[in-house]
């Protein structure tokens, strides 16, 4: 462990002495008398690690970086598991902006940093991928702290947290109507359900506040997918007992189902139910073929399709999800069209089947 | 620098382009305009290279001088140093109708003038050299940890800003009180 500190001490001390070269030259300035739209474009150029480490310098430097009004994407958080994280992230970078890392490992070396009301102790921070690690016994009596000072710095589009099945992630579960996530906050559940009481025993909080749910556990038989699919997104990672009559008689705005037992003719039956005119909500069905779905072709059995005219509708489908956006190449996708003139169409992908609905056939664009 | 004229503002007409014979318009010659510093340094500089500067840009515009009237007249920056001044009039000719380039080489390389050159930049309004110094002063602090940044931008705690508000208060209580005391003189 000491070898690896002193490693590491030695490459800050490299590292700082290649711009301490630099820096030893200039005239001393007030950062803080600089105009703000000097200060704003100075900010924007930094890595934005070091915007972060001048925020816990002064209260007044808060005031200015606040005003710069710093936009993210999606708040992401994983309280699942030993390994937590918070990580600030924008569709447009392929690196996540920022991640601050957490794990109870002891070390014999950090530094404590304040941030908002707390101390909290910090073993470095890493420049190349915007990183901070953080040493904490217990990542959810920080959470609300952290929250509160990135919110009070930063804005979020929306937020996506992962939290634990069993009593753990508590305080996160009463954080869901906290103001960071934006009122757009999906919520993942992960671990093993061992009983089902209702959604409340799920969440445990307000789950009013939920644009979105992600069951990333095996259902029982007695699940009650009405109550969890009133939620804008849903996603269901082990969907075994979702059946046949689920799909037809459910209502749904967003749906991703893996691991389930849906067969070609299922959805052939769903599709022709829309064109009926039913599931009047819809936008997006996302049906995954790994252990389901095998016969493929039957999905458009019967059924009287188009090939794209891009007279009718937009090429791509923007699927504008809550942490990422995915422009969907629907030029080769099979539309069918219902009497009032909506135009679904159906995307075979390798391991992926979708089912889309145009609200706007030149708007390519629904929520995933 | 060949259009920077020092003291005395000698100005010599645009040289004429000669232009192709085939060329169907004749080129109309280039308008000059003087600007000057702090240390009264006058410098000629072309019209188009002014472009680069907002401020400068919208003070000619609609001016219409004469190259007599714009000699006579010099622009005065008595806000900024004529170091200064002559780097951002360099730069400007440099980059005179062309896009500027995405990593500019070349910036002024005396980084000890960094800061006077961002608030002179600003305060002429030349947007793309704005965002190329920030740039500059933004890698000061790559790599420093929160205290090093404090120390390179001289960043006061906030027990220091405490300290001096109670100061500037305390002042200015002073100074309130000194204008009554005087003022009460007076009326006797």
């Amino acid at each position: 462990m000491k070898f690896v500190h002193n490693f590491l001490t030695w490459l800050e001390t490299a590292f700082d002495r290649e711009y301490s070269n630099e820096s030893c030259c200039y005239k001393p300035l007030k950062l803080l008398d600089l105009s703000q739209n000097v200060f704003e474009n100075i900010l924007r150029q930094m890595d934005f690690i070091s915007v972060f480490d001048l925020s816990l310098l002064s209260e007044e430097m808060r005031l200015k970086i606040k005003q710069i009004n710093f936009q993210f994407d999606c708040l992401e958080i994983n309280n699942f598991g030993s390994k937590n994280w918070i990580k600030f992230r924008n569709s447009s970078e392929e690196v996540p902006a920022m991640t601050f890392n957490f794990d109870t490992n002891y070390y014999d070396w950090g530094w404590k940093i304040k941030i908002g009301e707390k101390k909290v102790e910090m073993r470095g921070r890493r420049y190349p991928t915007n990183e901070y690690c953080f040493q904490t016994k217990d990542f959810e009596s920080d959470l609300k702290n952290l929250l509160d000072y990135f919110s009070s710095l930063f804005h979020f589009q929306s937020g996506f947290a992962v939290i634990e099945l069993d009593s753990k992630s508590q305080k996160l579960r009463e954080l869901i109507a906290h103001p960071i996530f934006n009122n757009r906050l999906v919520l993942q559940l992960s671990g093993v359900l061992y009983s089902y009481t209702g959604l409340d025993s799920l969440i445990q909080g307000n789950f009013e506040n939920l644009e979105g749910f992600v069951a990333d556990f095996e259902f029982g038989n007695h699940f009650d997918y009405k109550e969890i699919l009133k939620f804008k997104h849903c996603s269901f990672n082990y969907a075994k007992s979702f059946t046949r009559r689920d799909l037809l008689t459910l209502e749904f705005q967003n749906l991703k189902i893996r691991n389930h037992r849906l067969t070609g003719g299922d959805v052939n039956s769903f599709i022709k139910s829309w064109l009926a005119g039913n599931h009047k909500n819809l936008e997006h069905l996302g049906i995954s073929k790994n252990f389901g779905l095998e016969d493929i072709e039957d999905v458009s059995h019967g059924l009287e399709t188009v090939k794209w005219d891009e007279t009718k509708r937009d090429g791509h489908f923007l699927i504008d999800s809550i942490r990422t956006t995915n422009a969907i190449d629907c030029r080769q996708g099979l539309d069918v069209q219902r009497a009032d003139g909506t135009i679904g169409t159906m995307v075979f992908k390798n391991d992926h089947f979708l089912f889309l609905v145009w609200k706007n056939p030149f708007v390519g664009r629904i929520d995933e | 620098m060949s259009s920077t004229e020092q003291g005395t503002s000698s100005a010599a007409p645009a040289e004429p382009t000669t232009a192709p014979e085939s060329a169907a318009a004749p080129e109309v010659p280039e308008s000059f305009y003087y600007v000057h510093g702090k240390d009264k340094v006058v410098h000629k500089v072309s019209a188009g290279a002014l472009q680069h500067s907002a401020l400068i840009h919208g003070m000619i515009s609609n001016l219409g001088y004469t190259e007599e009237q714009a000699k006579a007249n010099p622009f005065p920056f008595e806000n900024i140093d004529g170091d200064i001044l002559q780097m951002v009039v360099d730069w400007c000719n440099q980059h005179k109708g062309k896009p500027t380039p995405p990593e500019d080489t070349n910036l002024p390389k005396q980084k000890e003038k960094l800061f006077d050159l961002v608030l002179a930049v600003n305060y002429l309004e030349i947007k793309e050299l704005l965002t190329y110094c920030c740039k500059q002063v933004a890698m000061m602090v790559k790599g420093k940890s929160p205290e090093e940044i404090r120390e390179i931008w001289m960043i006061p705690t906030d027990a220091e800003d405490e300290a001096a508000e109670k100061e500037a208060k305390k002042r200015a209580g002073k100074e309130a009180a000194g204008e009554t005391a005087a003022a009460a003189g007076d009326a006797k």
